[in-house]
């Protein structure tokens, strides 16, 4: 008599396996449907606060910069002085993080946002554009600072900034910095040129912007290796600052906020499009399609630009040294006529993601980072990275030079405030699309003015209505 | 119960793992892909918060230039890529078939590129290879003396800086990474196919190019099928090499249609849109296969 089987056959083995293997799969994958927890948008309200969490001993908090390299290090180097002070004894550790995206794209850092924000992992703290802001406050995204931090924030801060950080009568973050753009000049060339460096004879008017530009242009053979006047390709936000001023310094606003109108293809629009045609088409005097613009100003490979404070410690003391600075001067942007110059009050914050851990823990180390020892972070970006200060008590950059000093003190006191415009990074792009139409002689001026005005209209008009 | 339906039961088990897990990761996302694009939603906020708005989002689409002129470009790549890596791909798997001893330190060489991870070489070749001044590539052309206007049609001397000529930068960047792997695949092809053949042909008196277009080309067929339809998956879904070089510009010149939705989803904070952009990517896809395999089904039969 055959004994009783007390053993699997391997066919029977195998089908167990795989029943079991894919019972076990979708116990652990679950039915669970994964929906975006973020708040209801509600253009009105402030959302409700996160539910509190559990209470738990030790607490992570990630914190997203776009620097990198060495600003990044230095950064860190600060944040240290919470992880190993209050936060070592409140068992609260801040870890610093960069934006999985290019350093300087606003459009790129809101889907980095709200993709992690959508896949329910978002940063807690960030050191968010004021271009992303808009779009971003108006869905519930942060979660607002207590009452004491916002009292301090208008009591301490430069006032555009507060401004502009305040929504539904709560002031969203602190402000890490100033930014106002002015024209640089690399005067190392002068000399070989026959050019006068003296700060007061420098371009006023367009006309002799374009001048100059094509007089600092050279060439070897057929090929230009040196340009005048470096065109920010890859670098949207430039461009549509400067629309903010030379709108501004012409009579009108880039975007009216009250109708919601552009004026990219205003009369002043189409005049501002053939500026650069003339500039980069007709005098040939830009590096559009010679080189990226991050390395030209340092490798002199293009010798203007129009851009922010920041261009002093990045792009001339960081990649040029003092030499550099010594022969760089600085004067508020041409206008049209030689007068009315204006410049850009703008800047960045600290804020906290609705969706943090610990949004209490994080306005905590937000407070010690910005509130004394002499102001922390904003000493910190002022003194190392050449940024304007945005708080009260801080004065600027000690390595300034004495032209940079007063051009820049000139530029505040003509700042315009950037439009607060949910949407405003794609903006950006279509902005830099429109010029670079130009710049690379795809359209006529005219064309591109038209066409770009009715796509920024389109998502003016779609942000405006929710 | 049967033996038919006993065999049956076995086979859907063990398959139900693989088809739970495709489950959960493809079938289910396409469907609620789908879903929202019936909505006008932002992405934040819970979907039963949407708006329905049935077709909207497709007709919107319809009358959408910048998405038309994306999907455009993308198919401008999709054809340039193809034709570039499955012929370079072919064209070295011949050669590297004469190479006898040298033939496999060769195919390493050539396969090397593929397995570079693909935001290394898009810094590289940014940053060193095509820069227009100092990079390697135009210095190789001044110094091997080939005028700038016969490269030209690879992205020379301007490359990923100019809109004219930034979509061919990036083909001439993807066939050097890519032409391995086809290389690799022919080779696999190319030698499954019996000598007796060339030999046969070789005694009625064909000359190398009759065996290659009478007997390699066809006999390849089922090779050349498969690298059509991962290479036109591939180009179509391209998104990692832009956003590690052009990021879709200079003028949006190299805007492809992933790198738009993801923008328009996130960037733009329009998920429902940029889904619907998506949805028409895979239905464009799924027809191009479907035909493309019918079509290289129904040669096979001929032959």
């Amino acid at each position: 008599m055959t004994p009783p089987r007390t053993w699997l056959t391997r066919r029977e083995f195998l089908r167990l396996s795989a029943l079991s293997g894919g019972s076990a799969l979708l116990g652990a994958c679950g039915p669970r449907i994964i929906t975006p927890s973020g708040p209801a948008a509600s253009p009105t309200a402030p959302p409700a606060p996160p539910t509190a969490p559990a209470q738990i001993s030790e607490k992570t908090l990630r914190l997203t910069v776009h620097w990198s390299a060495t600003e990044l290090e230095s950064f860190s180097g600060l944040v240290d002085e919470w992880n190993q002070g209050p936060g070592k004894t409140n068992g609260v550790t801040v870890n610093v993080e960069r934006i999985r995206a290019a350093e300087l794209n606003e459009a790129e850092w809101t889907a980095a946002y709200v993709a992690d924000y959508v896949a329910g992992t978002p940063e807690d703290i960030y050191h968010m554009s004021g271009a992303v802001f808009p779009e971003l406050v108006r869905r519930g995204f942060f979660a607002p600072p207590p009452q004491e931090i916002q009292d301090y924030i208008r009591n301490n801060y430069v006032q555009a900034l507060v401004d502009y950080v305040t929504y539904d009568g709560v002031v969203w973050g602190y402000p890490t910095e100033l930014q106002a753009s002015v024209l640089w000049i690399n005067t190392a060339p002068f000399q070989a040129l026959t050019l006068d460096p003296d700060p007061a004879k420098a371009p006023r008017s367009w006309d002799e912007l374009r001048e100059l530009a094509r007089a600092l242009t050279e060439y070897s053979g057929q090929q230009k290796v040196k340009a005048g006047y470096i065109w920010q390709n890859n670098f949207p936000e430039p461009h549509f600052v400067n629309r903010v001023i030379m709108h501004a310094a012409e009579g009108e606003p880039f975007i009216d906020m009250a109708t919601g109108k552009n004026n990219l293809n205003s009369a002043i629009g189409y005049r501002i499009m053939e500026h650069w045609h003339r500039l980069a088409i007709e005098n040939d005097a830009t590096t559009a399609g010679m080189t990226d613009f991050w390395e030209a100003y340092a490798n002199d490979l293009g010798r203007m630009i129009e851009l922010d404070a920041w261009f002093a410690w990045y792009n001339v003391v960081a990649l040029g040294g003092q030499e550099l600075l010594d022969q760089t001067i600085v004067t508020l942007q041409p206008t049209s006529s030689g007068e009315n110059h204006r410049s850009s009050a703008r800047g960045y914050f600290f804020t906290v993601s609705a969706g943090s851990q610990g949004p209490d823990e994080a306005w905590e180390f937000l407070r010690f980072m910005n509130e004394k020892p002499e102001t922390r972070v904003v000493r910190w970006m002022t003194q190392t990275l050449g940024f304007l200060p945005s708080h009260l008590e801080i004065g600027m950059p000690e390595w300034y030079t004495p032209n940079m000093r007063e051009t820049f003190a000139k530029a505040l006191e003509v700042a315009e405030p950037m439009p607060f415009l949910p949407g405003m990074a794609e903006a950006y792009a279509i902005v830099v699309k429109a010029e670079d139409d130009v710049a690379f002689g795809l359209k006529e001026p005219q064309q591109a003015a038209d066409d770009g005005a009715a796509e920024l209209q389109a998502l003016i008009d779609q942000k405006l209505a929710g | 119960m049967s033996l038919a339906a006993r065999e049956a039961i076995r086979g859907y088990s063990f398959t139900l793992p693989q088809l739970a897990f495709l489950g959960l990761t493809v079938f289910a996302p396409l469907a609620f892909t789908a879903y929202v694009t019936f909505f006008r939603w932002e992405g934040l906020s819970p979907i039963r918060e949407a708006e329905f708005v049935g077709l909207q989002n497709y007709a919107r689409l319809l009358g959408d230039e910048r998405a038309r002129l994306t999907y455009l470009r993308t198919l401008q790549f999709t054809l340039g890529s193809m034709v570039t890596q499955l012929g370079i791909g072919l064209a070295l798997a011949l050669a590297v078939r004469q190479l006898g001893r040298l033939a496999n330190p060769a195919r390493l060489i050539f396969f090397l590129p593929y397995i570079l991870p693909t935001t290394v070489m898009g810094v590289v070749f940014s940053s060193l290879i095509f820069q227009p001044i100092y990079g390697i590539a135009n210095q190789a052309l001044a110094a091997l003396h080939i005028p700038r206007a016969l490269a030209s049609w690879a992205g020379a001397p301007q490359w990923f800086l100019m809109p004219q000529s930034a979509m061919r930068a990036l083909i001439s960047m993807m066939a050097w990474k890519m032409s391995g792997l086809y290389m690799i695949l022919f080779l696999a092809g190319l030698q499954a196919i019996p000598e007796e053949f060339y030999e046969a042909a070789m005694l009625d008196g064909a000359g190398r190019w009759r065996r290659f277009r009478h007997i390699t080309l066809p006999l390849l067929t089922p090779t050349t099928a498969f690298c059509v339809v991962i290479s036109v998956i591939g180009s179509m879904q391209v998104f990692t090499p832009l956003m590690t070089t052009t990021r879709g510009g200079p003028a949006r010149a190299t805007e492809a249609v992933v790198l738009h939705i993801f923008n328009t989803s996130f960037g733009v904070v329009d998920y429902s849109y940029g889904a619907t952009m998506a949805i028409v990517l895979f239905l464009i896809m799924m027809a191009f296969i479907v035909a493309y395999l019918r079509l290289v089904s129904r040669a096979e039969q001929v032959h």
